[in-house]
C-alpha cells in the first residue's frame, strides 16, 4: 500500500479529523428528531457527511495508481514555517497589544516582525516602512475613520 | 403599469437628483464608499453607521443619496482589492478573487479592474431600471419567499457552487460542508443556544466573513507568497509584465455575454432578502463555467470569471432597494442603517414612501444610476494607479497588506479574538492552498449555512415536522427540481470524462 | 476604629474625586458610549442621537463604540469592568440589564451591582399585529382564535429569549393559549414573515412594525404599554383588552461602571434629563418610535429590580434558557 496522491490523502484525512471533531462537539447539544430537530441535528449530520467523504478521498488516494503522474511528493514550494510563524507572532502580538500598550506600539511590532518573515530584511529599511505605515494608518484609521483605539498605553 | 407615469415620475426624479447639491452627495457618498470600500474590514456597514451623524442635518433626499452612494461605492471598493491583492472586501466578491487575482498576476489587472467597473455599471443600469418598472410587483414575489423556499434555494446554490471545482469534486463537497460546520459556530436562531463556541463569548455571534476571508485568502496567499522559490528583494506580485490597462475588442467580446447573464441572475437573487449578492455572483459564475468552450481556462485568468459576477453581485445590490423601499424590509445591516436614517429624518420606510414622497423615491432610483455612472468615472482612471501599485516590491507590500488587514479585522468588533481567530484561518488557508482545497466553496457555505439550517428547521417547525412542505409548494420544488437537474447534469459528464479531469486537476488551480 | 479609619479614607476619596470632578477636569477627554448592539438597530440610533447631544453638552465628543455580540451581554460585560472615571458609559436596555441576566445562564455581570444607574432616556413600546388573513380584529378575538384551533396559529419573534418573544409568552399564559413561537433572526425578519403570512401574529418593537401597520399590511390588536400611543391611538392596550397589569415595553438608559464619582453622575444626569426631555430630541424619538422616559437613579434601580422578577417569572415558566 503506498500513498500516490499526498494532497488527496492529507485534505482527506484532515476531513476525516474535523468531522470526528464536530461530531463529537455536537454531541454536547440535544439532538432532537427528524421532525423536531435540536441544535445538535444539523452539526451531527453535516460532521458524518464530513467524515465519510474524508475517507473515502483518503482511501483514493493510496488506491489510485492507474494515475501515475499525479503522485507528486511536496515538491513545489516547501512548506512555508518560517512565513506561518512571523505573520501569526505579528498578528498575536497586535491583537494582545491594540487595546492594551496601544495602536501605535502594536503596529510597530506588526510591522517588524511581519516584514521579517520575508527573505530580505534590511533594518533601516524595515524602519522606515513601519513609520510611514504607522503614520498612514493613524492618519486612515484614527483620524479618518475614527476608530475608538488608544494610541498609546496611556491612551 | 402605465408607462407615461413611470417617464414622468423618472423625470421628477432626474430633476431632483441631478440639482447641485443632490449631485455633490452623491458623489461623496461614492468617493468615500469607494475609499472606505478599499480597507479591508471596514464594510459598508461600518462606513454607512460612521457617517450617519454627519446626515443628520441633511434634507432628507441629500441624505439618502449619500448614504446610498456609500453602500454601492463600498461594494464596488471590496471587489478592486479581491483582483488587486486577493482581498474579499464582501462575500459577494468572494468569487471575484480567483479569476481577478490570477488576472493581476498575468499583468492583467487594468482589464480586470476595468471589466469589473463596466459590467458593474450595465447591472446598475438594468438593476436601476427594474426597481423603478417593477418595484412593487417584485416586492411580492419577495413575499412569497417563506422558509421552505429559502431552504430550497440553499440547496440548490449550494449545489451550483460545487460545479466550481476546478479539482476533485468531493474535496469540494467536503469544503462545503466544512463551511456549512463553520458557519454553526455561535447562537443557534431556533433554541438560543451557543454552538462550537468552545466557550468564548466573543463567539457567540459567529464568525465575521471578514476574519474568514482575510484568514483564507489574505493571510494563506501571503504566507504561499513568501515561501516561493523565486522570492528575490526585488520581485513583485507580478508573474508577467503589465499589458495594457484598458479591456482589448476580444476581452469586450468575451465578457459581454457574462454580463449580460451575470446582470440577470443577480437581479433575480438580488430581490430576495437574505444572501442575494453572494448567491448571485457565485451563480453567475457557475453558469459562465458550464458555458464555456474551456472550463480549464476558470481559475487562471478568465476574463468572463470577473465579469459575469461582478454584474450580478452589483445587479443584486441595485435590486436590494426594491424590497428596502417598497415593503420597508431591510435586507441586511447596511440597509436597515439606511432605513434608520430616513426614520430619523422623519419619514416612515414602507410601502407608503412612494407616493407621500415621490421625490425622495425616484430621486434615489435616478441617483442610484448617477451613483453608477460616477462609479465607472471615477474608478476608470483609478485603474492605472491600482496598476502601478502592483509594481511595488514584494517585501514592501505584504506588511501593508498585513497592517491593513489586522487593523480592518480588529475593528469590526473591537476584538482581540478575531484577530487570533485570523491566524488560524490563515494557517487553514495555506493548508488548504498546499492541499489543493479550494476556499471559495468554503465561504458561499459559511454564507449560506446559518440560513438553510434556520429556514430548514423553521419549515419543519411551522409545517410540524411534514417534510412534504418542500415539494407541495411550488417554488419551493422549482428550486428542488432545478438541484436535482443540476446534480444530474454535473455527474454524467464526469462519470465520462473522469479520467482526463483527474488528470487536468492536478495542473489547475 | 478600623470602621472610621475606612470611612475616612473613603470619605477624602470621594471628597477629592468631587473636587477633581467640580472642577474643569470632566470630562478631559472623548467619552466612550459602549452601545452593545450593532451599528443600525434601533439601541443604536437612540445612542447615536443622545451622544451627539451629549457631546455638545458637554463641550467633548460622545464616541459611540459599538461592541455588538451575545444578544448584548458581551459589550455590556466591557462597560462593567471599564475605569469608573464617567469617560466610559452604556447603553443599558430591558435586554442588556434584565432579560439577558435573567435568561443566561453564563452572563458576567450583574445588572444593579456592576453598574451606577444614571437615567433611562426612553423607552419603546411593543404592538401585537396579525396578518390580515387572520379572523380577528381585538385581542379578545385573536384570544379565541387561537382557542378554537389550539396549537395551529404560530407567531414570530426576534429571537429566542428576545423581548418579542417574552412579550407573546406573557400574553399565552395570561389567555391560557398556545400560539407556537416561531424565533427568526432579527425584527426585521420577523416583520417580513408576518407581512408575507408565513406566521400569524407578532408582538413586534413599533418602529418595526408600524409603518406596516400604518400601510394595512398587518392589522395591529393591541399596544403592550399601560398608555396607548400617540402614533396609534385608535389602538387599545393589552391591558384594556382584559389582561390588566400586562406591561411590556422596551426601556433604554444610560449607565456608568460602578465606583464613578458622584458628581459626575449627577452632572450626567442633569444633562442627560435635559437631553430627554427637549422638545426637538422628543420629535427625533417619536420618529423612532420611541418616546421620552427619564428617571432618577433610584427609580431606574427600583425598575429593574421590578422587571428582573417579572421577567424571571416568564422565563421559567417558559422554560428558557440560554447558554
Amino acid at each position: 500500500m503506498r500513498i500516490k496522491n499526498f494532497e488527496d490523502f492529507w485534505s482527506g484525512m484532515m476531513f476525516l479529523a474535523i468531522g470526528v471533531l464536530a461530531i463529537w462537539e455536537s454531541a454536547n447539544y440535544p439532538f432532537g428528531t427528524a421532525s423536531r430537530m435540536g441544535p445538535g441535528y444539523f452539526p451531527t449530520c453535516l460532521g458524518g457527511i464530513m467524515a465519510v467523504l474524508g475517507s473515502i478521498v483518503a482511501l483514493k488516494a493510496i488506491e489510485s495508481s492507474s494515475v501515475a503522474e499525479h503522485a507528486k511528493p511536496a515538491e513545489g514550494s516547501p512548506f512555508a514555517w518560517k512565513a506561518l510563524t512571523m505573520l501569526s507572532l505579528g498578528f498575536l502580538l497586535f491583537g494582545w497589544g491594540v487595546d492594551r500598550i496601544g495602536f501605535i506600539p502594536s503596529l510597530f511590532a506588526l510591522t517588524v516582525i511581519t516584514a521579517a518573515a520575508g527573505s530580505t530584511f534590511n533594518i533601516k529599511e524595515v524602519l522606515i516602512m513601519s513609520v510611514l505605515l504607522i503614520a498612514g494608518s493613524v492618519g486612515i484609521f484614527i483620524y479618518g475613520v475614527e476608530l475608538p483605539i488608544p494610541l498609546f498605553w496611556w491612551r | 403599469m402605465d408607462f407615461t407615469l413611470i417617464l414622468q415620475n423618472l423625470g421628477l426624479g432626474f430633476s431632483t437628483a441631478l440639482s447641485l447639491v443632490n449631485l455633490a452627495y452623491c458623489f461623496l457618498g461614492v468617493l468615500v464608499g469607494t475609499l472606505i470600500g478599499v480597507l479591508p474590514g471596514i464594510g459598508p456597514v461600518a462606513a454607512v453607521a460612521m457617517l450617519l451623524p454627519l446626515t443628520f442635518n441633511l434634507d432628507p433626499v441629500g441624505a439618502i443619496i449619500m448614504l446610498s452612494g456609500i453602500y454601492y461605492g463600498t461594494q464596488y471598493g471590496g471587489s478592486t482589492t479581491a483582483i488587486l491583492v486577493n482581498l474579499p472586501g464582501e462575500s459577494s466578491s468572494v468569487i471575484t478573487c480567483i479569476d481577478g487575482y490570477a488576472m493581476a498576476r498575468a499583468g492583467r489587472a487594468g482589464p480586470a479592474l476595468a471589466i469589473a467597473a463596466i459590467g458593474s455599471f450595465f447591472a446598475g443600469t438594468v438593476g436601476t431600471i427594474l426597481v423603478a418598472l417593477l418595484g412593487p410587483p417584485l416586492a411580492e414575489i419577495a413575499l412569497k419567499f417563506g422558509a421552505p423556499e429559502y431552504f430550497s434555494l440553499m440547496v440548490m446554490a449550494l449545489i451550483a457552487a460545487s460545479v466550481l471545482s476546478s479539482g476533485s469534486m468531493m474535496k469540494t463537497i467536503c469544503m462545503i460542508v466544512l463551511g456549512l460546520l463553520v458557519g454553526i459556530v455561535g447562537t443557534d436562531v431556533n433554541s438560543g443556544m451557543s454552538r462550537f463556541t468552545f466557550g468564548m463569548s466573543g463567539l457567540a455571534d459567529g464568525i465575521h466573513f471578514a476574519v474568514i476571508a482575510m484568514g483564507l485568502f489574505g493571510f494563506a496567499e501571503i504566507a504561499s507568497n513568501l515561501s516561493d522559490k523565486a522570492d528575490t528583494a526585488e520581485r513583485t506580485v507580478l508573474n508577467q509584465k503589465i499589458t495594457g490597462l484598458m479591456p482589448t475588442y476580444e476581452d469586450m467580446k468575451a465578457a459581454s455575454g457574462a454580463i449580460f447573464r451575470g446582470t440577470a441572475i443577480g437581479a433575480f437573487f438580488g430581490t430576495l432578502p437574505g444572501g442575494g449578492p453572494t448567491i448571485s455572483a457565485f451563480s453567475a459564475y457557475a453558469l459562465e463555467k458550464k458555458l464555456a468552450k474551456d472550463p480549464s481556462r476558470f481559475g487562471k485568468g478568465a476574463i468572463e470569471g470577473v465579469a459575469a459576477p461582478e454584474s450580478a453581485n452589483n445587479a443584486a445590490v441595485q435590486c436590494a432597494f426594491i424590497t428596502t423601499l417598497t415593503l420597508g424590509i431591510p435586507h441586511g445591516a447596511t440597509m436597515a442603517l439606511i432605513l434608520g436614517a430616513l426614520t430619523i429624518q422623519g419619514i416612515a420606510p414602507g410601502p407608503q414612501v412612494m407616493t407621500q414622497r415621490p421625490d425622495l423615491f425616484w430621486g434615489l432610483i435616478a441617483s442610484m444610476w448617477i451613483g453608477n455612472a460616477m462609479l465607472v468615472v471615477l474608478n476608470l482612471p483609478l485603474v492605472g494607479l491600482w496598476v502601478k501599485l502592483l509594481k511595488v516590491p514584494y517585501r514592501f507590500m505584504f506588511p501593508s497588506i498585513m497592517v491593513f488587514m489586522a487593523i480592518g479585522v480588529y475593528s469590526v468588533n473591537n476584538l482581540d479574538l478575531d484577530v487570533y481567530f485570523t491566524i488560524l484561518f490563515g494557517v487553514l488557508g495555506y493548508l488548504f492552498l498546499k492541499l489543493n482545497c479550494q476556499p471559495a466553496p468554503l465561504i458561499l457555505a459559511f454564507v449560506l449555512g446559518p440560513l438553510m439550517e434556520e429556514n430548514l428547521r423553521r419549515a419543519l417547525l411551522i409545517s410540524r415536522g411534514d417534510p412534504t412542505v418542500f415539494f407541495t409548494r411550488p417554488i419551493s420544488a422549482g428550486f428542488l427540481i432545478a438541484a436535482i437537474l443540476l446534480l444530474i447534469i454535473m455527474i454524467i459528464p464526469s462519470f465520462k470524462k473522469k479520467r482526463e479531469e483527474a488528470v487536468a486537476s492536478s495542473e489547475v488551480l | 476604629m478600623f470602621m472610621k479609619m475606612r470611612m475616612l479614607v473613603l470619605g477624602l476619596c470621594v471628597g477629592c474625586s468631587s473636587l477633581w470632578a467640580a472642577g474643569v477636569s470632566y470630562p478631559n477627554k472623548p467619552i466612550r458610549l459602549i452601545v452593545a448592539f450593532p451599528p443600525g438597530g434601533s439601541t443604536d440610533i437612540i445612542a447615536r442621537l443622545v451622544a451627539q447631544r451629549l457631546g455638545e453638552q458637554l463641550g467633548q465628543q460622545v464616541i459611540v463604540d459599538n461592541r455588538g455580540g451575545a444578544g448584548g451581554t458581551l459589550g455590556t460585560e466591557i462597560a462593567a469592568r471599564a475605569a469608573p472615571d464617567g469617560h466610559t458609559l452604556t447603553m443599558g436596555t430591558t435586554s442588556t440589564h434584565v432579560i439577558a441576566p435573567a435568561a443566561y445562564t453564563t452572563v458576567k455581570y450583574d445588572p444593579l451591582k456592576d453598574f451606577e444607574p444614571i437615567t433611562l432616556v426612553a423607552s419603546t413600546p411593543y404592538l401585537l399585529v396579525v396578518h390580515p388573513g387572520v379572523k380577528a380584529s381585538s385581542v379578545k378575538e385573536f384570544v379565541a382564535v387561537a382557542k378554537s384551533q389550539p396549537g395551529k396559529l404560530n407567531y414570530a419573534s426576534a429571537g429566542t429569549g428576545s423581548t418579542t418573544h417574552l412579550a407573546m409568552e406573557m400574553l399565552n399564559a395570561a389567555a391560557g393559549m398556545n400560539v407556537v413561537h416561531v424565533p427568526y433572526g432579527g425584527n426585521g425578519p420577523a416583520g417580513t414573515a408576518v407581512l408575507g403570512g408565513q406566521v400569524q401574529a407578532l408582538f413586534g418593537s413599533m418602529p418595526a412594525v408600524l409603518p406596516h401597520a400604518q400601510a394595512a399590511r398587518v392589522r395591529p390588536l393591541a399596544v403592550g404599554t399601560d398608555k396607548r400611543s400617540p402614533a396609534l391611538p385608535n389602538v387599545p392596550t393589552v391591558a384594556e383588552s382584559g389582561y390588566p397589569g400586562f406591561e411590556v415595553s422596551l426601556w433604554l438608559g444610560f449607565f456608568a461602571p460602578k465606583g464613578t464619582a458622584k458628581p459626575i453622575l449627577a452632572r450626567l444626569e442633569k444633562e442627560l434629563t435635559a437631553i430627554a426631555n427637549s422638545p426637538e430630541m422628543g420629535a427625533l424619538f417619536e420618529k423612532n418610535g420611541a418616546s421620552p422616559l427619564t428617571t432618577t437613579p433610584n427609580e431606574l434601580t427600583q425598575l429593574m429590580g421590578r422587571e428582573l422578577q417579572k421577567y424571571g417569572k416568564v422565563i421559567k415558566a417558559a422554560g428558557i434558557q440560554l447558554k
